[in-house]
């Protein structure tokens, strides 16, 4: 639902530079010899000028460090997503304190709600405290969906206490636990959604592209027919008519699609204007009068040449699904509670009682906000670095 | 040209009946109907409708009827009278609705896309000029978060700040001494008031896309051996960057402008209902919650219509311009 | 819907004090003579028997005097906190732009209206009501010199008209409210004169009085039968009115008719009660304003006539907007549409802000589960419709830890049945199930041979696992429903049952509850006037929340639906008793029944109810009711506090 602006990407190609003036340029920029770079592969060149480009490698890290989270969630979260304590419900967060003597700790509240003023009161009892260590055991979870443990990477050593680094939600359960669940679905989302916008991009943007003629204008116009209706009412309609008798797995997997349906236009947009650049390059003529059949040519020989660009679109595909899934759940529809994601964490924070008393329920917002700059960021390197020939870096 | 022209309008025709066809058939994909929704509302407080009285509305509303009966009374009176039927939710012709509400969804859209080109246009040229300056990063990060903060976050924050500490009434464009009131200038001015959140919300979002265009268009430009040549020819830097490549770097933003039409449209719902902006935005999001089918098919139907001729216009605008454009080349 | 009226009973006059016992009567008219300008509270002193605003109107000859506009005997109110002056726009907010709930709350009128304490009846526009032994005649006689607010008179015509044109016009209304049939056919009306009508049935109705109480009902017999003619095809050519029909863009007569009808949409309809809408919440604004209606029928004590506030605005709003404005101060007397969970916000500001957050009851609602005593699956019917299988069920849920969780202890823990402010309640009901008792309540479950399977989940008599869905609509409004019922979830797994959510938008759910496809519904439940609205008690439709499936059986006479058994066919013919009581009697005696029933059955298991209703009420005005009323739909809302006698502070 954000406002992009569709424009058309300046396209790097449109001047022909020559050859030593680029690989001259490159010298320079990789600081590697010539015989380095002119013998390179191309992901290689690509990876040199991609790691120049400081934003795209913070974005990296980010990523990496996000995705490595979600996939040991049980791990790194410091409770499970059912546990909760009622009495600790809106519990502000709290920061752990740390003594040579005691090692890392918080003190122990009570939590009250006062008659008067509605509001949730905790006394904090400084006699008495939460021991928090490292790999300590508590609730039970499973590793990869595979291995049963309950080992924790940080949380209160008695796996009765409670510790709420960034707060409790209106449940008493911990926020930041469910933030971690939470980022299994919605960093997933975006991936599984733009893998199959990019499956039908690929299809329907390559067989556009490749034949051009009468088959490009009927899927032009395929296009063009769903860019003009509303994205709003294409998802309301479609996620309205997804079964209720599935589960929180299936309506996933239809709300990803439900994405991806809206999401695949562009894709399949540059794809085709690729296609049609290459289309016309003398190497792919060559293999064409070579008889090479022509889902070969388009696989072997015209697919490499622009992965690159492919693959920097879809970087910057996966954060706009990823936002796309808060937006989806904030209309109330998409996935609920008690499924977690960062669009129903974010849901459930979208009141102004959570603005004025308990604003560290917005904290998911915060995640999505760093997984799509990340996300950004990568794609912009990779844009950048795309095309090692370009001059732009 | 003119043969392009032809072409093009004529390729128009087929997709807005197919688009019309969609429209009609998204909005009747949820289960239940109007009807049903309206129970439901009352039954949220406490009241109830008898069964037996609803089958007798759905019967006398057409509601049961098959799609393309309903399609064909829906289509027909639009092409034929220019009726696009009546709202059930507000009990008024759709067409009011939508032309009432439309002035000011224009102004909203219109003074957010100024705002978003006066903010990102500059970024971007001076990205590009200072490229892997600190400013230069500095723009890509605030560009890249503006677009990352979830909207409807962004302005319900907004808002409870405009509460918190100016004490503003939050919600709508005018405070309630103005909104039944005629035109003033203290309406005009309670107006630019209560219009800087939704601007800011929806604005920002929209920068980082054209700051990074236009840095990529400035950069492809910048190296090209014309500005070269100017430089070398001792032309000031400023004026050289003005005369050449930044005139040509912002072509592609003034002919496509009409693909901004959707973005006005769709960009501002979710902020305006957070709002409650008196925009279309709101109007289609509860007329497509509600089922109201007539209205929500009817706003669907403009908007994609409006699309439809800003995307013409911008291509013969491009062919115009770009002669490949006509021969099906670029 | 329309109407507001209210007045005041002898009980709360007493409470009132003050000049309760003057008498009233004869209005000379007293226009007043200040002759100035706008300023709402100027010259407007305790004296001024009229608002300023209508004091110009009558000078510039717009308007006839008061005298002539008030009735031969206006409606007493006694003013809360007077002596009060006339001026000012209320504001106001909603988030429904199609909700005529500030007509209902602020404006609504009938034949009869409740009394101060919500328990009985007062007269209010007809002067003297009386019916027979049976419960099957009632006659009314209207005040003498009624008008409505064009200036028209209000006689019994209009009632015919009402009765005979539209409510038993099958055109209008294809099928008969529960509030206006007999049976199989609708009642009938006579008007021997210009101020008497009789409305006749055939089978007694015991409702019938508390429903010409009820805002939402009793406005809709008043239809202004010489505005509403010329678009009626029995009083004007059908030729013409088709035209009109079209020229305004609907399919039918009674659409446009229905438009026209409509006073929260059309502001040309008259309308009786005090206020009318000038300009309508759907236009582009999304705001409505409303203003006093010229010709309302009610004074003060003093002769001066109501209301005392000029105008109401009410703005359409998205929820956080509205609470904000709220928690501002902008909303001057506001209940319906304010969450529970925002009250926090409210309080934090209220001093700041100039407004004070009053705490009213709400409608005894609580949330609830309610088994589906008719499903379609025969061998979950069967363990269902065991007591056994309920009761072990309410055993299971910890309310304490539910209460402490979601509302910090403040809740309101029972099952849900009418409360002591019901005429229905029966002492001692409401707690039975309802200890926290795991042991219990596996005791039960192994009772029923419901025995564990090797994972702990317990199995169905045919052998399959029980798992249950739950179905429900997604609220944060009271008790967050998501969070409560993901609650119940663990507290059933620890007696052996599987139970899934299924949110579900409201259409989907009004959808599956009537297809009769559903394990258990999640709904908030009113207990007190359980009368009024059925659904949630008895099976009397397929809209019912606890046995859909019976309840189109019952509806449709035994053709469709599935034939309930015995106990359910009691609950049935206690529903029956009580709608057709001759006596105020029988119908208590049989609502009780069906509260004792509920009780010993527990058909609907409680799980927790809000504290109180929050009501955001601005310093500068006055009359507001302290007591802590409910804010209930039955009672007109905000109108339980008769909202012609409020008014403002003089600036």
């Amino acid at each position: 639902m954000t406002s992009q602006t569709q424009l058309p990407v300046a396209d790097p190609e449109s001047d022909d530079p020559t050859g030593t003036e680029t690989t001259d340029r490159l010298d320079t920029e990789t600081g590697r010899s010539r015989t380095e770079v002119t013998s390179a592969p191309q992901w290689k060149l690509i990876w040199w000028r991609f790691r120049r480009h400081r934003l795209a490698m913070i974005g990296m890290v980010i990523l990496v460090i996000l995705y490595v989270v979600a996939l040991f969630a049980g791990f790194f979260a410091p409770f499970n997503t059912t546990s909760y304590s009622g009495q600790h419900a809106y519990q502000p967060p709290q920061i752990p304190h740390f003594s040579f003597s005691e090692g890392f700790y918080v003190h122990p509240t009570t939590g009250a709600t006062d008659p008067e003023t509605l509001a949730p009161v905790f006394t904090e009892d400084t006699s008495q405290m939460v021991h928090l260590g490292f790999f300590v055991e508590g609730d039970p979870y499973r590793l990869l969906g595979l291995v049963d443990a309950n080992v924790h990477l940080f949380g209160p050593e008695d796996p009765g206490q409670r510790w709420y680094a960034l707060g409790a939600d209106r449940g008493g359960g911990d926020l930041l636990s469910k933030i971690i669940y939470g980022s299994q679905i919605s960093l997933s989302i975006g991936l599984v959604g733009v893998a199959i916008s990019l499956l039908l991009g690929l299809i329907l943007g390559g067989i556009s592209g490749y034949f051009g003629g009468t088959t490009d204008t009927v899927i032009q116009r395929i296009i063009e027919l769903f860019m003009s209706i509303p994205t709003l009412p294409l998802w309301l309609g479609l996620a309205a008519a997804v079964p209720p008798q599935w589960g929180p797995m299936q309506t996933y997997l239809m709300i990803t699609v439900i994405l991806s349906l809206v999401g695949w236009t562009s894709l399949a947009r540059v794809i085709r204007g690729r296609l049609l650049q290459t289309r016309g390059e003398d190497y792919v003529l060559a293999a064409k009068l070579d008889g090479v059949p022509t889902g070969r040519i388009i696989s072997r020989h015209m697919l490499p040449s622009f992965a690159s660009h492919i693959i920097a679109t879809v970087s910057l595909a996966v954060p706009a699904m990823i936002l796309s899934e808060t937006s989806l759940s904030f209309l109330g529809l998409g996935l609920r509670a008690p499924a977690v994601s960062w669009g129903v964490l974010l849901q459930n924070a979208q009141s102004v009682n959570v603005v004025a008393t308990a604003p560290w329920l917005l904290l998911p917002g915060l995640a999505v906000v760093l997984a799509v700059v990340a996300f950004n960021f990568v794609g912009d390197g990779l844009r950048d670095s795309a095309d090692p020939y370009g001059k732009r870096s | 040209m003119l043969r392009f022209t032809i072409h093009r309008i004529l390729h128009v025709i087929p997709t807005l009946i197919i688009i019309s066809v969609i429209s009609f058939f998204i909005i009747q994909l949820p289960p239940g109907d109007f009807l049903t929704t309206q129970v439901a509302a009352l039954e949220a407080q406490g009241e109830s409708i008898d069964p037996a009285q609803l089958e007798a509305l759905r019967v006398r509303y057409g509601i049961d009827d098959p799609f393309w009966i309903q399609y064909w009374k829906w289509i027909s009176n639009i092409l034929l009278h220019g009726d696009f039927g009546l709202s059930f939710q507000f009990q008024r012709p759709v067409i009011d609705l939508i032309t009432e509400r439309l002035p000011l969804t224009i102004l909203l859209g219109v003074a957010t896309l100024l705002f978003t080109w006066a903010i990102a246009l500059p970024a971007g040229i001076y990205s590009a000029i200072k490229q892997h300056s600190a400013a230069d990063y500095t723009i890509s990060v605030v560009g890249f978060v503006a677009l990352a903060v979830p909207n409807f976050l962004a302005a319900l924050v907004l808002a409870y700040v405009g509460f918190a500490y100016f004490g503003q009434s939050v919600g709508g464009l005018f405070s309630p001494e103005y909104v039944n009131a005629p035109w003033s200038l203290a309406k005009v001015g309670d107006l630019l008031e209560h219009l800087w959140i939704p601007v800011l919300v929806i604005g920002l979002a929209g920068t980082a896309g054209i700051i990074r265009t236009m840095r990529a268009n400035m950069l492809d430009e910048l190296y090209k051996p014309y500005v070269t040549t100017a430089r070398a020819k001792g032309l000031p830097e400023g004026r050289n960057i003005r005369k050449y490549p930044l005139r040509i770097s912002l072509n592609p933003f003034i002919s496509t402008v009409g693909w901004s039409i959707p973005s006005i449209f769709d960009g501002e719902v979710i902020v305006a209902t957070v709002l409650a902006l008196g925009t279309t935005g709101p109007l289609l999001l509860a007329a497509l919650k509600s089922q109201d089918m007539y209205l929500a098919g009817g706003i669907i139907l403009i908007i994609a219509v409006l699309t439809v001729v800003g995307t013409l216009i911008s291509d013969l605008l491009l062919a115009a311009v770009d002669p490949r454009v006509r021969f099906g080349k670029a | 819907m329309t109407m507001e009226h209210r007045s005041i009973s002898r009980r709360s006059l007493l409470k009132f004090g003050g000049g309760g016992a003057a008498a009233i009567a004869i209005f000379g008219l007293t226009a007043c003579s200040d002759d100035e300008a706008p300023n709402p509270f100027d010259g407007n002193g305790a004296d001024a028997k009229e608002s300023p605003m209508l004091t110009e109107r009558v000078e510039a000859g717009d308007l006839p005097e008061l005298a002539e506009r008030l009735p031969a005997t206006p409606m007493e109110v006694e003013v809360m906190d007077g002596p009060a002056q006339y001026g000012g726009t209320l504001n106001r907010a909603q988030t429904e732009v199609g909700d005529a709930g500030a007509l209902t709350a602020f404006a609504s009128v009938g034949l009869l209206e409740w009394n101060w304490d919500s328990d009985g009846f007062l007269p209010s526009l007809a002067e003297e009501f009386s019916k027979n032994d049976t419960n099957t005649e009632f006659t009314f006689v209207l005040r003498e010199g009624l008008k409505w607010s064009d200036g028209e008179p209000f006689t019994s015509a209009d009632l015919q008209f009402t009765i005979d044109d539209v409510l038993r016009n099958e055109t209008t209304i294809p099928a008969a409210p529960f509030w206006f049939s007999d049976g199989d056919a609708r009642p009938t009306v006579e008007v021997p004169d210009e101020r008497t009508v009789i409305i006749r049935y055939t089978q007694p109705f015991g409702l019938f009085e508390k429903y010409m109480c009820h805002p939402a009902v009793s406005n809709q017999f008043l239809k202004p039968r010489h505005y509403l003619e010329q678009f009626h095809p029995t009083y004007t050519d059908p030729a013409e009115v088709d035209a009109a029909t079209a020229a305004a863009g609907f399919d039918s007569w009674d659409q446009y008719f229905g438009d026209r009808d409509n006073w929260w949409t059309n502001p040309e309809r008259p309308i009786l009660g005090a206020y009318q809408v000038i300009s309508a919440a759907n236009a582009q604004s999304g705001t409505a304003t409303l203003e006093r209606n010229p010709y309302f029928w009610k004074v003060d004590p003093d002769g001066r006539q109501l209301p005392f506030i000029d105008q109401i605005q009410v703005q359409v709003l998205a929820q956080d907007a509205l609470d904000l404005r709220a928690a501002n101060g902008d909303l001057n007397f506001q209940g319906n549409f304010l969450g529970y969970n925002s009250a926090q916000v409210y309080l934090q500001n209220a001093e700041d802000r100039g407004y004070e957050m009053l705490r009213w009851k709400n409608d005894a609602t609580l949330l609830s589960l309610c088994v589906n005593l008719s499903h379609a699956d025969e061998v979950l019917r069967d363990l269902f419709l065991q007591v056994d299988f309920r009761a072990a069920l309410s055993h299971a849920i910890d309310r304490e830890d539910l209460n402490a969780t979601l509302l910090g202890g403040l809740g309101d823990v029972r099952q849900p049945l009418a409360t002591e402010t019901s005429d229905y309640y029966v002492e001692g009901t409401g707690q039975r199930f309802i200890e926290f008792d795991v042991d219990r309540a596996n005791e039960l479950l192994d009772g029923l041979g419901l025995t564990r399977g090797s994972d702990g989940v317990r199995q169905r008599p045919d052998g399959q696992p029980l798992a249950l869905v739950l179905l429900y609509v997604d609220s944060t409004a009271g008790v967050p429903t998501a969070d409560a019922f993901t609650m119940v979830q663990r507290y059933w797994a620890e007696i052996g049952l599987t139970l899934s959510l299924r949110p579900v938008d409201p259409t989907l759910y009004a959808e599956l509850r009537s297809a009769n496809d559903f394990d258990i519904d999640g709904t908030t439940m009113p207990s007190d006037d359980f009368d009024l609205e059925p659904v949630w008690y008895i099976p009397t439709g397929a809209n019912s929340h606890s046995a859909p499936g019976f309840g189109q059986w019952y509806a449709s006479n035994g053709s469709e639906g599935i034939e309930p058994p015995e106990e359910i066919l009691a609950l049935m013919d206690n529903w029956d008793l009580l709608r057709g009581a001759a006596t105020d009697d029988e119908r208590v005696e049989a609502g009780r029944a069906i509260v004792t029933q509920h009780d010993e059955n527990v058909y609907a298991i409680g799980l927790l109810g809000l504290p109180f209703q929050p009501v955001i009420v601005t310093n500068d005005v006055r009359g507001v009711r302290d007591d802590e009323p409910k804010l209930s739909f039955y009672y007109g809302r905000e109108g339980i506090t008769k909202p012609e006698q409020i008014s403002f502070l003089p600036a």
